[in-house]
């Protein structure tokens, strides 16, 4: 059962279409990241779900009602946005009590729920603050703890966290999770990040020109991308361009070589999509499959170790973990990527 | 003994960069010697001086003459009714063009006859009244012979306080409009967004945010508005040739005047003047840190 349903929104600008046929359901409890490049219409589709756009078309359901004529503020829906916009006039204190005062709560009621928040928030020290005073990851945490406070139905946040540096991005990240996880509020995350979105999400809405291009779980998304556009925009890909030679049995000629993918698979001109992570160095009974290259290139990139080989007209990148006994075939040296055909993704 | 001289050089060279800055400042610090607080000083010793140039408190002491007074009174009045209308007016006009969603041609167009407007004082600027709202003016006419509206008729004078008042506002509302909007500017949508989400109708956000937030702008602007009213001089007297009692008008008749000629009684109304304008400032000063406590 839905909690949260759009049907087939459309939103335009004057003549341009910012969100086409979006339709999604959302379960109760559930982190769902949009995920996609800039301007492909994950604010806007935020925006309509908190009531500050009317959708063009279409419909939005929070709990069954419809709510698509319903004012923001009486949507019972908290939202964070990317540059803190907590009231600079408040104190910590005023801002996160504020969503409660204009409801009318009691004032003890109301120092007791903020004193849960801060404390949610790991702040209490911070009380008597003014936003001024705080770096921008404390501005971000009081200003979730604001959109919490008044338990909103649904949890709304637009690139939280790309405004923030990186090492407290990673944090921040983690503790948003475990807050909502705690609360079990129903959350959309917009993230253009796809470690972010891999990283956080029940299920992930990869978005395109403001269509879906994808909804999945982070591994169905990762291993079994829908399309081209998806497999590349998540994680590191070698895409190829390949010749099928028996659809059925998955036979593919790429860089005039032979490789064996999981058939069936479309006839003609191909693209064969291999993550660096599944390739390997040298020969292994698991793996099938042997492109034959030149190591041009070794690169560091920490708890990962990345080699460049070339193979006639490209280079492929392949991922291996960088342990003390790993031993590499110096820079020129002609060398085999194996792969099982389980690692190949052919896509029109 | 050689290292010495390189290092007076050293400390000299580091310490003439600091000097640079106040370089800068020295023009604005001779203008206000010149024509600030010279004047000021003469305004301040030619208070307490008779015509003869002995010391004296006879100047102060009119001051409190009742026809004297009430010329204060009047200033203060004609001031703080167009700051206040001028502060709204224009509030609301910069709002339209910042945070209202109308079309940003409209904006420029309206920023453009604000910078034009604001300047537009004086002699042209009360016969443009005189021309339009005056007794024999066509918008007078207008209202008359097509709407069957008569303005005289029906209380209004561009000659009175209020037609004074509606003059100033040709400019005070303009003004406003050019000093309020990088304020407006600067409020973000997300406050705005932020409240809606959390819950707040339209009138809380404004009682609780915006015009909090505003509110330093705001009362400084009023304040400059405010001076400028309680300065102006040639409109005041182009409009109502010396009818209305302000004080600008009563000190440009001690210091030109036959009849009246008393430049020692004119000092000492400059020196009210520069009295009530301390103040305000003192006033806005006041007011101004108890709204913005939470400004660094
Ligand atoms: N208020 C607006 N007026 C006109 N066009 C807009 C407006 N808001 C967004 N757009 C356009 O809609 C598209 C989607 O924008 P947005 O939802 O902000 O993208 P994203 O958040 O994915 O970067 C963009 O092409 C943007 O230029
Ligand atoms: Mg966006």
């Amino acid at each position: 059962m839905a909690f949260l349903e759009m049907k087939n929104l459309v939103k335009c600008f004057g003549a341009a279409t910012a969100v086409e046929n979006f339709s999604l359901e959302i379960r109760e409890g559930e982190f769902m990241s949009f995920l996609g490049g800039s301007g492909c219409g994950k604010t806007t589709t935020l925006r309509m779900i908190a009531g500050f756009e009317q959708p063009t078309e279409g419909s939005i359901r929070i709990g069954g009602a419809e709510v698509s004529n319903l004012p923001a503020n009486k949507r019972g829906v908290g939202m964070v946005f990317q540059n803190y916009a907590l009231f600079p006039n408040m104190t910590v204190h005023k801002n996160i009590a504020f969503g409660l005062m204009v409801m009318g709560w009691k004032t003890a009621d109301i120092e007791h729920r903020v004193e849960e928040m801060l404390a949610l928030i790991h702040m209490e020290e911070f009380r008597e603050r003014y936003p001024h005073q705080m770096s921008g990851g404390q501005q971000q945490r009081v200003a979730l703890a604001r959109a919490l406070a008044p338990k909103p139905k649904i949890l709304l946040l637009d690139e939280p966290l790309s405004a923030l540096d990186a090492k407290i991005r990673t944090r921040l990240r983690e503790e948003i999770r475990a807050i909502q996880r705690q609360m079990g509020i129903t959350t959309v995350y917009v993230t253009h990040d796809q470690e972010e979105a891999l990283s956080l999400s029940d299920r992930i809405v990869v978005m395109r020109a403001g269509k879906i291009e994808q909804v999945g779980t982070p591994f169905e998304i990762y291993n079994r991308p829908a399309n081209a556009f998806v497999a590349s925009f998540i994680g590191t890909l070698n895409i190829l361009d390949a010749h099928v030679v028996d659809a059925q049995r998955g036979q593919l000629l790429v860089e005039g070589q032979e490789v064996m993918a999981c058939g069936p698979v479309p006839s003609g001109q191909v693209k064969l999509s291999l993550r660096p992570e599944m390739l390997s160095l040298g020969t292994h009974p698991s793996n099938e499959n042997q492109l034959r290259g030149q190591l041009s290139n070794v690169i560091f990139l920490g708890s990962i170790v990345r080699l460049v080989i070339g193979t006639g007209s490209r280079e492929i990148f392949l991922d291996t973990f960088n342990t003390p006994k790993l031993e590499l075939p110096s820079v020129g040296s002609p060398v085999s990527i194996g792969f099982p055909r389980e690692a190949c993704l052919v896509m029109e | 003994m050689d290292s010495i001289p390189v290092c007076n050089g050293k400390a000299r060279a580091s310490r003439l960069p600091a000097f640079g800055p106040w370089l800068g400042l020295l023009p604005f610090l001779l203008f206000a010697l010149a024509f600030m607080l010279l004047p000021c000083g003469s305004i301040l010793v030619g208070s307490f001086q008779d015509a003869s140039g002995h010391f004296t408190f006879a100047n102060i002491a009119h001051l409190g003459r009742a026809s004297i007074l009430s010329s204060f009174l009047v200033t203060i009045e004609v001031s703080a009714v167009t700051a206040l209308g001028g502060t709204v007016l224009g509030f609301l006009l910069a709002y339209a063009i910042t945070l209202g969603k109308l079309p940003k041609e409209l904006r420029s167009m309206l920023l453009t006859f604000s910078g034009v407007a604001s300047n537009f004082a004086g002699v042209p600027l009360a016969f443009a009244f005189i021309a339009t709202m005056g007794r024999m003016g066509m918008v007078t006419f207008v209202l008359k012979s097509v709407f069957g509206i008569n303005l005289y008729e029906a209380g209004f004078n561009l000659y009175s306080f209020w037609g004074l008042c509606l003059t100033y506002l040709y400019f005070q509302l303009p003004l406003m409009v050019l000093i309020i909007t990088p304020s407006l500017d600067g409020a973000r949508r997300e406050w705005r967004e932020a409240s809606e989400s959390l819950g707040a109708s339209a009138f809380q956000y404004w009682r609780h945010v915006a015009l909090p937030i505003l509110m330093p702008s705001l009362l400084s602007s009023m304040i400059l508005l405010f001076g400028n009213a309680f300065g102006a001089y040639a409109t005041a007297y182009a409009l109502t040739g010396g009818l209305l009692n302000l004080v600008p008008i009563l000190i440009g008749a001690q210091i030109q005047g036959d009849v009246l000629h008393d430049p020692n009684l004119g000092y000492a109304l400059a020196l009210g003047m520069v009295a009530v304008m301390v103040l305000c400032i003192v006033a806005y000063q006041l007011l101004q840190r108890r709204s913005s406590r939470w400004i660094a």
